[in-house]
């Protein structure tokens, strides 16, 4: 299954939200749509979701409109809610019998998800007696109450604790594996980054950098290393960067708890940089390429973005 | 049509096992029971306390009033049957009223024979006296207080005005000769009649009507502000969006305002039925409190009646319903609800004052026409069945104009629906709801 977005555009009025967005998922892929707070995620969402029409472009699922392709969709909306002062049991069939299940399937389904996110012991309460991140986890169970090929979540971390965030990771590994396809939006890179497949960084309404994580960080030069010296070569190590050499090489250097992040004016002195030092005679633990996070990327992206306004 | 069938069963249910929903009803019930039962509770009580100022001796007897004690109607002649005796001032310079004839037609009070009404004014201002009456020959001057509506619909007026005439009369038939006895006769002579009603009978019929219709103006408001609520409390729960992407926003429009719709009918037949049947049990203690209570109480639990009762309950709601539901998803918080409710209001309340005044001319020209005009009807024809006679033909057309127009707000409140729920912000101006129905 492929979820395709091409170029839509989406205008409230004279603010317009979305330019020419385009981007693709296949099944068994966790994507992750990245922006600031205001860039446009949500609104994208909510084109693939149908909630509103796109101006112009298109989003197609194995080449069909959303609604006319059979695939069952589960969202995490942005805006959480459910019914307050219904018991959860309940609402949970509800939406299972609003998604085409049966009300007994819908509560075994129910009972297994909240098992799963570790709030089984909820099943019978009211939602307003729970607090807002066990109400995050039944909003999530809602949204996949079907077991949906394609699941949106819109920033689903947010108002998580640590701990249930790394029950939601799990989960969304387990889904991804299983074969459904995985989008979800957010401004916190580092829950995107430990394990997104595929990411798409919308700024301003527009995309600024989209494809394979991995790919798209091996993009960039391999020319910061992190360089850890064994315990007591502090000294040596400090003594062979201060050589005229190293400083031939070195466009930057700088102390970190982790070692001595250096940065090379061309990437392919690596080698004669480790040469340096090691004939030094400081000792080292590592010596590795340090690759950019999301984070310094969507930094640069962003900033790229804002010059060009 | 599962879709609708769900969401209709979730908010039929959601309502009735709600607490508000469960006290609401007993609370209802609870005060049909009782009311139905009040004759019967009321002669208990007046058995236990020895029956002194019971309600059926207050009644009955028409506080002891008028010439003779005969008429009920005069029940109000000679004061408000509490058998309090009241002073009263009288200046009679022809000497034409004996203490026999004010005794007669206004037993309440005890009478002051004075030369001049000086300072009379302000001794009944002041309590001392209840009124004052002057008269010469045929003309009199009643002065007395009137502080509240009992007051003055028990004024001492007709009988003054009867015992003055009554006067005149007796010294024109003495000047003419006629003995004292054939003087009594002629002027004691009651006239015997029968009134057959042909038709309906209007006063009974009117307060059917009246208390119907209140009923339908009451549940339309109140169960259209239950839909209007639902819609506004998923917008600010935010369980809108989770919700339209599960389902047509159609058909979780129509499934609220069905379950909304079955919920107050419930609610609605369940009243109806225990007042039925706390009346029904109690219908000899109403026979003996008022016998036209009783009958107007028979006439309304009669099965045309109810008939026609829940079908304009069905039309009047389904009438604005739609309205409430549209109006609903245009805002987001529950502070916004009151504003966008303004709308269906008006029309609600408007039908309702329409309502009224024809009820005073059931039969007048505009009332006809404004039993056709479709948000109107439910009440109005519910009048004009209640009050007149009416075609079947054209009970059946007004509540096919109903239909239609039920029909056509479903259509224009769901394209209303479509666009507001998917707004948040500000509650919109008339001119964005327009939008909304061009851009849906």
């Amino acid at each position: 299954m492929e979820l395709v977005v091409d170029k839509i555009n989406k205008s409230f009025g004279d603010n317009h939200v979305l330019r020419d967005i385009s981007f693709s998922v296949r099944s068994g892929a966790t994507y992750g749509l990245i922006g600031r707070n205001g860039s446009g995620k949500t609104t994208t969402i909510r084109v693939i979701m149908g909630l509103f029409p796109a101006d112009s472009g298109s989003v197609a699922i194995d080449g069909e409109p959303p609604g006319r392709s059979g695939a069952r969709l589960g969202y995490l909306p942005e805006e959480r809610g459910l019914y307050p002062k219904c018991v959860i049991a309940d609402q949970m069939a509800y939406i299972g019998q609003l998604r085409g299940m049966a009300a007994s399937a819908a509560r075994r389904r129910s009972v297994e998800l909240l098992e799963r996110l570790d709030a089984g012991e909820y099943y019978k309460k009211k939602l307003n007696t729970l607090s807002k991140g066990n109400q995050q986890k039944i909003q999530l169970a809602a949204a996949l109450i079907d077991d949906p090929e394609i699941v949106i979540l819109d920033e689903p971390f947010s108002g998580l604790d640590p701990v249930n965030a790394r029950i939601l990771k799990e989960l969304v590994t387990e889904l991804a594996r299983g074969g459904r396809m995985v989008i979800f939006s957010s401004h916190q890179m580092s829950h995107v980054e430990e394990f997104c497949d595929e990411i798409c960084m919308i700024d301003k309404g527009q995309v600024v950098l989209a494809g394979n994580l991995k790919a798209i960080k091996r993009s960039y030069p391999r020319n910061r290393m992190l360089i850890s010296p064994e315990d007591g070569a502090e000294g040596a190590l400090r003594g062979a960067l201060a050589q005229p050499e190293a400083g031939a090489l070195l466009a930057s250097a700088e102390d970190t708890p982790r070692g001595t992040l250096a940065t090379l004016r061309d990437e392919r002195d690596r080698g004669r940089l480790l040469a340096l030092i090691t004939q030094s005679g400081a000792g080292l633990d590592a010596f590795s390429v340090v690759e950019p996070t999301l984070e310094e990327i969507f930094v640069e992206k962003a900033g790229e973005a804002d010059e060009a306004v | 049509m599962r879709q609708f069938r769900t969401v209709f069963k979730f908010e039929y249910l959601n309502y009735v096992r709600s607490k508000s929903y469960i006290v609401m009803t007993a609370i209802l019930l609870l005060v049909v029971i009782l009311g139905g039962s009040f004759p019967t509770i009321a002669g208990l009580a007046s058995g236990m306390f020895g029956g002194r100022g019971g309600i059926f001796d207050g009644i009955a007897g028409g506080g002891g009033g008028g010439r003779d004690g005969e008429g009920e109607g005069e029940g109000d002649a000679g004061g408000d049957g509490s058998g309090e005796v009241k002073k009263a001032a009288l200046l009679d310079a022809g000497g034409s009223l004996s203490d026999e004839l004010l005794e007669s037609y206004l037993p309440a009070f005890e009478w002051e024979r004075v030369g001049s009404l000086d300072g009379v004014e302000g001794r009944i201002e002041g309590g001392e006296l209840s009124m004052a009456l002057a008269v010469d020959g045929l003309d009199f001057t009643l002065y007395e207080m009137q502080e509240s509506i009992a007051a003055a619909s028990s004024s001492s007026w007709t009988p003054a005005s009867e015992m003055v005439l009554a006067a005149y009369r007796g010294e024109a038939l003495a000047a003419a000769g006629l003995s004292q006895p054939e003087i009594g006769a002629i002027l004691g002579a009651a006239a015997s009649g029968e009134r057959v009603t042909v038709g309906k009978d209007f006063m009974q019929n009117y307060w059917i009507a009246y208390a119907l219709v209140f009923l339908l103006y009451i549940t339309t408001i109140m169960y259209g502000q239950y839909t209007l609520v639902s819609v506004v409390t998923e917008k600010s729960s935010k369980a809108m969006e989770l919700l339209i992407t599960s389902a047509k926003p159609l058909r979780l429009m129509f499934g609220k305002v069905f379950g909304t719709g079955c919920a107050g009918l419930t609610q609605f037949c369940a009243v109806m039925l225990c007042a039925a049947a706390s009346l029904g049990a109690n219908m000899r203690s109403w026979e003996r409190l008022s016998p036209e209570i009783a009958g107007i109480i028979s006439a309304t639990f009669s099965a045309g009646i109810m008939v026609y009762a829940v079908a304009f309950f069905l039309l009047g709601f389904f009438s604005y319903a739609f309205i409430y539901a549209a109006m609903g998803s245009t805002v987001s918080r529950m502070e916004d609800a009151g504003a966008v409710a303004t709308l269906p209001m008006i029309l609600v309340v408007a039908t309702f004052m329409v309502s009224m005044a024809g009820m005073a001319m059931p039969s007048a020209p505009y009332v006809t026409v404004c039993s056709f005009v479709p948000f109107l009807s439910p009440m109005v024809m519910f009048v004009r069945v209640c009050m007149t006679e009416v075609p079947l033909y054209e009970v059946l057309a007004a509540i096919a104009l109903n239909c239609a127009y039920v029909f056509c707000s479903g259509w224009v409140s769901a394209k209303i629906y479509r666009v507001g729920v998917m707004l948040y912000g500000n509650a919109p101006k008339p001119r964005d709801i327009l939008r909304y129905i061009r851009q849906a």
